[in-house]
């Protein structure tokens, strides 16, 4: 061996151990070092899962989803927070972009993060704080935290709640103008109510109480802060030296002029009865229990026993695009399986049935079940490429259509002197059918099943499986002003489809469409990520 | 300590440079330091007609005024002058420790007056609500702070300070959407705002050659380079029209 080609074997031995061990930790180091040695790395990666679709890779609210989300995302850019504890002026404190990530935004398309880390959202508070810069042309970029001051405010206990402090409090939002933007009944009608708009032009609705939504958590003591501190971007302002000038120096006054004011608007929550005798699951986790044989799906719904060791969990889905009140709904979930079958189980309040498919202007209700095909979930909308979903989508108008054609459904039933076009198979039964004949499922005028199997690798790309492929039934029930609905199939499924099976834990969401609210396709209302632990 | 000589020695330095260059205090008794700078604003072309406000939406505000209320986004004369023109010299080097006194804004009958307000960074500014209905004072800047505050009582007052230079903070009033008014905050006191005749003037600028810009919130702004003399006062007169 010549002492050059040595030396050389020398240098990329050298480079091997410890050249790639500096330059290329990620590839070298197991994950959990590379965590410590190069955070940027992963915190980046979950920044572009979760956060990029809306907010945008450099955090100015232009991702590619922002224009079907209302309220618009935030502009990280601009240095205005919607949620602080700290006083008008200043930047949030760490631990309100922390909550603000982890519990989301009530009744918006900002989900909760609950499925995270902590430390994993910790590290994105981080990473959003560093996109919150100003970069004026030719000029060094300012990063609005760098020396920044958070002073946040001393939310007291709250008073017990009273009578005569609602009744006292119900002064308070008169005198303070409350109504103006809220209107005097608190469901957001006030007088300046349609002329509001946010930081950046776009017009904003005003918070209605009677929801019991609120975007910053609804507990007395996040009302506080929302009151005492206001909501930047917002046209909210702060009301803290208001406080000062209208209760007085003495406490015991303050204390009851403020908390009276936040149990007067808490009075006035109209309940929603959905969501009695369910649970918000622990840890994201909702347990799929071992059942007796599912057979029958008539026998799934009414007062079967097949449900009794299923736990019913409460679940927030949110809406899109907002619309003036109830944004934000509770569905009821449960699910069993019977070691060929499972079933998933959703119930929710909807005082319109809506599953007329004749009149344009008219939209359906509906609800889907979301799968993850990986175990860690990609975006919650839909899944990414690297990421794909199973989705189980249940739809009142599909479910109105069984075993009735065309002209049954709309013409002859709905307008005696209606019209439609023939399909062939109307004329003859062998008649071909294009579309249909090559199996494709949504060609089919006759439906057998309201549920569609369809499978998706991110927004847009939605795709409904081939007939054959068909393999999810189920059923809705509508009554007493609510929806039920159940959907089966077998545990085990076929290529990109979710497979279940006993001790697995396999990401799961929930969507929900209100048709007399005009949710179609993807405005609609969805929840954030589980997990359904089958045990 | 070193660091503290040295920085102890910059700021002597900058402090009579200061006082050397910029007496601004003016007329000191026969001896004059500075000149002024003066002159109108005014529109060419067809004069928009004066827009109402419609007050409708609030029944307080609107049962303050006996006659039609006009929206001060473009008042012109009928010599097709320019009010509420912010001039101020652009390019002044130097800056000046912020007046003691504070720079009022008032809203009375829904309406802050004055409608363009210049002052000082660090200077006081006070906000009082006349009314008795709530008011907010939501000031979106885009190099200071934003600030949001609710004034539900009539007297109430508001102090706000800012720490740097922007022309044009719009202040609104969420409540009532006609409510506009701009703040400029300038490191210097050499700024004017023009009247009901499209005047201005600025006066006590110490000697030099600088840009005056004339900045308004329809018409944007126009510029102009004069020279200033001791005793002297130097012309500028600006021309605004529709963009």
């Amino acid at each position: 061996m010549s002492k050059k080609f040595f030396l050389l074997l020398i240098g990329f031995s050298a480079y091997f151990l410890f050249g790639s061990f500096i330059i290329q930790p990620k590839y070298w180091l197991n994950k959990e070092e590379n965590k410590k040695s190069n955070p940027t790395v992963e915190t980046e990666t979950l920044y572009n899962t979760y956060c990029t679709p809306c907010h945008g890779s450099q955090g100015d609210g232009e991702g590619e989803l922002a224009y079907l989300l209302y309220p618009k995302p935030r502009n990280f850019t601009k240095g205005m927070f919607k949620l602080r504890s700290t006083p008008s002026g200043q930047m949030p404190s760490d631990d309100d972009l922390f909550k603000t990530i982890k519990n989301g935004m009530a009744g918006t398309a900002m989900p909760s993060f609950t499925f995270l880390k902590e430390d994993e959202i910790k590290s994105l508070v981080d990473f959003v704080k560093k996109l919150s810069q100003k970069c004026p042309p030719n000029q060094p970029c300012e990063n609005y935290f760098t020396g920044a001051v958070t002073n946040p405010v001393k939310v007291p206990e709250p008073l017990a709640s009273s009578a005569e402090l609602v009744e006292k409090g119900k002064s308070v939002y008169t005198s303070l103008g409350c109504d103006k933007c809220h209107g005097e009944k608190g469901i957001g009608d006030g007088p300046s109510a349609l002329t509001l708009k946010d930081g950046w032009g776009y017009p904003i609705p005003v918070r209605d109480f009677t929801s019991g939504t609120y975007v910053g958590g609804g507990s007395p003591k996040d009302l506080y802060l929302r009151f005492i501190t206001g909501m930047s971007g917002t046209p909210m302002p702060s009301f803290e030296s208001a406080i000062n000038e209208m209760a007085g120096t003495n406490d015991a006054d303050r204390q009851k002029y403020i908390w009276g004011l936040i149990h007067y608007i808490k009075s006035l929550e109209v309940k929603n009865a959905s969501t009695q005798n369910t649970i918000s699951p622990e840890n994201n986790i909702i347990e799929c229990q071992k059942s007796s044989a599912i057979t029958d799906t008539d026998k799934l719904f009414g007062n079967s026993k097949i449900w009794s060791n299923a736990k019913t969990y409460s679940i927030p889905v949110n809406r899109l695009w907002q619309k003036t009140s109830n944004n934000q709904l509770l569905v009821s979930v449960s699910a069993i399986y019977d070691g060929q079958k499972v079933a998933v189980k959703m119930v929710w309040n909807d005082p319109d049935k809506t599953d007329n498919t004749y009149r344009i202007q008219e939209f359906q209700d509906g609800s889907a079940v979301q799968f993850s095909l990986t175990d860690k979930p990609g975006f919650h909308g839909m899944g990414s490429k690297d990421s794909p979903v199973d989705i189980w989508f249940w739809h009142s108008d599909w479910q109105a259509r069984i075993g009735k054609d065309n002209n049954q459904l709309y013409a002859h039933s709905s307008y005696a002197d209606g019209h439609t076009t023939d399909y062939p198979q109307s004329i003859h039964p062998n008649a071909l059918s294009t579309g249909r004949d090559a199996g494709n499922n949504l060609s089919q005028d006759i439906k057998s099943s309201p549920v569609e199997a369809v499978s998706a690798k991110g927004p847009g790309t939605l795709k409904s499986k081939p007939t054959i492929n068909q393999n999810v039934t189920g059923k809705g029930v509508w009554a007493e002003n609510k929806w039920t609905v159940v959907l089966i199939r077998n545990m085990s499924g076929g290529k990109e489809e979710v497979q279940i099976a006993n001790g697995k834990e396999i990401p799961v969401a929930f969507a929900i469409w209100n048709g007399s609210m005009n949710d179609r396709n993807g405005q609609k209302m969805v929840s954030t990520w589980y997990k359904l632990k089958v045990r | 300590m070193k660091m503290n000589v040295i920085t102890s020695a910059v700021l002597l330095t900058l402090c009579l440079s200061t006082a050397t260059d910029s007496t601004y205090a003016g007329n000191n008794g026969n001896t004059v330091a500075g000149g002024s700078v003066s002159g109108t604003v005014k529109f060419e072309g067809t004069a928009p007609k004066p827009r109402p406000i419609n007050m409708v939406a609030d029944k307080v505000c609107a049962s303050q005024h006996t006659s039609t209320v006009f929206s001060e986004d473009a008042v012109i004369s009928s010599t097709n002058t320019l009010k509420n023109v912010f001039v101020y010299i652009k390019d002044f080097k130097g800056t000046a420790p912020a007046p003691k006194g504070a720079v009022s804004l008032t809203q009375s009958g829904c309406i802050y007056k004055p409608h363009v307000l210049g002052l000082m960074v660090g200077q006081k500014l006070e906000i009082t609500n006349d009314d008795a209905l709530l008011h907010n004072l939501h000031g979106t800047p885009s190099v200071n702070k934003e600030f949001n505050v609710g004034q539900p009582k009539k007297g109430m007052k508001n102090e706000f300070t800012f720490d740097k230079e922007e022309v044009g903070i719009p202040i609104k009033c969420d409540v009532h959407p006609w409510m506009k008014s701009y703040l400029h905050v300038l490191k210097h006191p050499y700024f004017a705002v023009t009247d009901e005749n499209g005047k201005f003037t600025i006066s006590g600028v110490p000697a030099g050659t600088y840009t005056v810009e004339a900045w308004h919130e329809k018409y944007g702004t126009k510029t102009m380079t004069i020279k200033v003399t001791d005793g002297g006062s130097a012309m500028a007169d600006f021309s605004m029209s529709k963009k």
